[in-house]
């Protein structure tokens, strides 16, 4: 669905600051049908893609294509699949809901026969008819940004760019929007979104980019990502913790001798104990499958370790956000 | 495309026209136009001929249409891009598969939908007035077709200024606009033998004695009624309805062009568009030059000098920012950044701005033979000079386009502002260019002396003055130089290494 191919942009900073990639150089590919949510710190450049991704930025280099067409080459014929809602927007409050649809359903070009009765459907589809014939200018934020979603859903498009869709709105509201996205993600649309409230992403996402200073620093399934796995997850992403039933064997040595693994840290018997009880847990990071993993086990049982416990640690969405932010692992 | 189906045209149209606004304008307007009407009447009771109220209604209705379309439907206009882009809500106009050429038409017929319904309302008023005052109305459609088609080119020009227009720049722009169609509504302007070119013009249409046939000898072109095109009388009225109708051309090309685009990488005309635009506006100039109030020396000076301004301005249409030059870098690579790139857009201008110049010394020679105090040489150098001086002011500015301040280009005219002022006043004080054998000298530092060359002086100092040519050249690259640095600055971008380059599948 769509094609990111060496996406780049650079920026002058005001006064003489220099210059900064909000791009840099990103390469991937987001099939159909996947909610890619795109996450990162404020001025990560997440914006910035995802105007390049619609047409409204130009790159400094590299291309975008949605379903084959070049935004750049094409980009009436590319708009065409896309549906676009920005972080900051107003709307024209001089006029009424439907009559502002009606306006884009026209502006999209759709069959002009069809435009009354998709005009329902999206604010039926948005909760929003009993503001049809409001003024936009007397509607509240939290409606205000359903109508410019319905705007975005509007012509049906095969691909929904959505920047930060849930600010503004009420967590009745939020909670809305997350299953209007899972059901047009049922309807086979494909959605580029990005937000701040990682929670929710992760309620929502199949897949996942993590953008930090314009590099793509993760990339993958969000189940993958979050379990240190994906091809862009880095080395010693999988977290680990295995637990042997009695102290005597020296479980760190043995795990930081071990190749793939790394950042070991020992787990004494009880905490009471200090630096000095005895080790009978250890956590550490491995790079790999599970296969892998069940590899390493099979060693350490071999090696006469009596392990009593082997546990996987996944991390949350904003977990993993906040150590790499604060560049914990890159 | 139907313009009457455009949708941005329909928005407007909603936004602006609710019944109760049109019932309240309409009848405002009604109002005013009874009481206006009873007034006329009444005072021309006793005293005027039967009928002349209805003229001064027809002529008093007429001026508020005007005044509404030219100026208020220019505000509407002025305001349509730069208010929306302030509000966020352009970029959702962009992404629409409305076409540039279907989003500038609505746009431009939109905006000042309710300056056309003002103008609807006081129809009645201005008809009554026709029918009673007994008008011509040949006459008086001639009028609105004239005020409605300049109107349409200056909202043209008001929709282009507001594109182009930075955030809360709104006062500027309009009172730019008030000026320039003050300074347009001037009759008989200038070296020009045309009439005013605002929509003003129209009103005094009305009044004109005679206006279908070529007033007796001597006729003083560029009047309220009369132009001349290569020395042929044309009613000012038909000339003001092509040149309306080709500006208005020139300017939805550029809206049209642009108003989808990245704004960082705006782009008026193609450098082909815009040496065309630069050929027609030379040949209109050429062909409405009054030449019969001026000498060959005098012609020629002011011809080129108003080449040189529509080049200079043509320069400033075509020069590159840092974002366009990342993209072409990006794009051509190292052809991007070469000497060829260092020269641009001087080498680009020269070209134009030498051959129109040539064309017009041609047309100065066909014109005037060979005169006392000019000569076709002194003619060729002083257009040399004049090229040069094109050239390096604009090399110099698209060097400070270049340079990472605020407002670049403003800052570049202030220096060069602040250049020709200081190199003026220390020139002057040296005594430099007091006798003819050292003003090639000071030409060097200050083109436009050269652009006064008279024959004689050529013909005494004739290796001086090659020498002032000459010393443009390295003028020239030192600011091509300049300009290649800022281009290796831009090729060398910040280092950076490919960290995703996978499918998320």
């Amino acid at each position: 669905m769509i094609h990111i191919e060496n996406l780049t942009k650079e920026y002058d900073l005001s006064g003489k600051r220099g210059q900064v990639l909000a791009a840099d150089r990103l390469t991937f590919d987001i099939p159909s049908g996947e909610i890619f949510g795109l996450v990162g710190p404020n001025g990560a450049g997440k914006t910035t893609t995802l105007k390049m991704l619609c047409g409204l930025l130009m790159p400094t280099g590299g291309r975008v294509t949605v379903n084959g067409i070049d935004v750049e080459r094409q980009p009436e014929e590319a708009q065409k699949h896309i549906g676009y809602l920005a972080d900051f927007f107003s709307l024209y409050d001089d006029l009424k809901s439907w009559e502002y649809l009606d306006y884009f359903g026209h502006a999209y070009k759709m069959d002009a026969a069809a435009i009354p009765a998709r005009v329902n459907e999206a604010i039926g589809v948005m909760g929003l008819e009993s503001k049809r014939d409001a003024f936009i200018g007397g509607l509240s934020r939290g409606m205000k940004q359903r109508l410019g979603i319905a705007r975005a859903i509007l012509h049906d498009p095969p691909l929904l760019v959505l920047d930060e869709p849930a600010s503004g709105l009420d967590p009745k509201a939020r909670h809305e929007l997350k299953l209007l996205i899972k059901s047009l993600h049922r309807t086979g649309t494909t959605i580029f979104i990005t937000s701040h409230v990682l929670s929710d992403l992760e309620e929502i996402c199949t897949s996942i980019g993590i953008l930090e200073k314009g590099k793509l620093v993760r990339l993958g399934a969000l189940d993958q990502i979050l379990r240190g796995e994906g091809p862009s997850a880095g080395p010693a992403a999988r977290r680990v913790r295995i637990k042997i039933a009695a102290a005597g064997f020296a479980l760190t040595d043995w795990l930081a001798a071990q190749p793939g693994v790394t950042g070991v840290v020992a787990e004494p018997a009880s905490a009471a104990g200090g630096p000095s009880a005895p080790v009978t847990g250890a956590l550490f990071h491995l790079a790999g499958s599970e296969a892998g993993l069940a590899e390493l086990v099979r060693a350490l049982i071999t090696a006469g370790a009596p392990v009593c416990g082997v546990e996987e640690i996944t991390e949350s969405l904003e977990q993993l956000f906040f150590r790499i932010s604060s560049g914990e692992v890159m | 495309m139907n313009l009457l189906s455009n949708p941005e045209l329909w928005r407007n149209y909603r936004s602006q026209l609710r019944p109760g606004r049109m019932a309240a304008t309409a009848g405002i307007i009604a109002a005013l136009s009874l009481t206006f009407g009873y007034a006329f009447y009444k005072g021309a009771e006793d005293t005027s001929p039967a009928g002349a109220w209805g003229q001064q209604l027809f002529e008093a209705a007429f001026w508020v249409q005007v005044l509404a379309l030219a100026v208020g439907g220019g505000f509407a206009c002025l305001i349509a891009i730069s208010r929306e882009k302030e509000q966020n809500t352009f970029d959702f106009q962009r992404v629409t598969r409305l076409s540039p050429l279907e989003l500038t038409l609505g746009k431009l017929f939109g905006a000042p939908v309710l300056s056309y319904f003002v103008v609807l309302c006081l129809m009645p008023a201005a008809l009554l007035g026709a029918a009673v005052g007994r008008m011509d109305f040949t006459r008086v459609l001639a009028a609105y077709g004239v005020f409605l088609v300049c109107t349409v080119a200056w909202h043209g020009l008001a929709l282009l200024t507001s594109l182009l227009m930075e955030r809360n720049a709104a006062s500027a722009g309009g009172l730019l606009y008030l000026a320039l169609l003050g300074m347009m509504s001037i009759p008989d302007s200038g070296p020009l033998g045309l009439g005013m070119m605002s929509p003003f013009f129209s009103i005094s249409m009305l009044s004109a004695p005679a206006a279908t046939a070529i007033p007796s000898q001597p006729i003083v072109f560029g009047s309220r009624y009369w132009d001349s095109f290569f020395g042929i009388p044309i009613q000012h009225g038909m000339v003001l309805v092509v040149l309306s109708v080709i500006f208005l051309g020139w300017l939805l090309l550029a809206l049209a062009r642009n108003i989808k685009r990245d704004p960082s990488v705006y782009e008026l005309y193609t450098p082909e568009q815009s040496l065309g635009l630069a050929a027609y506006l030379n040949l209109v100039l050429v062909g409405f030059f009054n030449s019969k109030q001026y000498g060959a020396h005098d012609a020629h000076q002011l011809m080129t000098f108003l080449n040189l301004s529509l080049f200079f301005g043509l320069g400033l249409t075509v020069m590159r920012n840092r974002d366009r030059l990342r993209r072409r870098i990006s794009e051509l690579g190292s052809r991007a950044s070469g000497w060829l790139a260092a020269f641009w857009p001087a080498t680009y201008l020269l070209g134009g701005f030498l051959g129109i110049g040539l064309a017009i010394l041609g047309v100065i020679s066909v014109q005037f033979g060979d005169p006392q105090g000019w000569n076709l040489a002194a003619g060729m150098v002083g257009l040399l000079i004049a090229s040069f001086w094109l050239a390096r002011d604009v090399l110099f500015l698209q060097w400070m386009n270049l340079t990472r301040v605020r407002r670049p280009l403003t800052m570049g005219m202030l220096y060069l502002i602040a250049y020709y002022t200081c190199m003026g006043i220390l020139l002057g004080a040296l005594g430099l260019y007091e006798t003819a054998g050292e003003t090639p000298f000071a030409a060097i530092f200050l083109p436009a002396l050269g652009m006064v060359l008279e024959g004689k002086d050529w013909e005494a100092h004739r290796a001086a003055w090659m020498l002032a040519v000459a010393a443009q050249v390295p003028i020239l690259c030192v600011l091509a130089m300049l300009q290649k640095q800022k281009l290796q600055e831009l090729s060398s971008r910040p280092a950076g290494s490919v960290v995703a380059a996978v499918s998320a599948d």
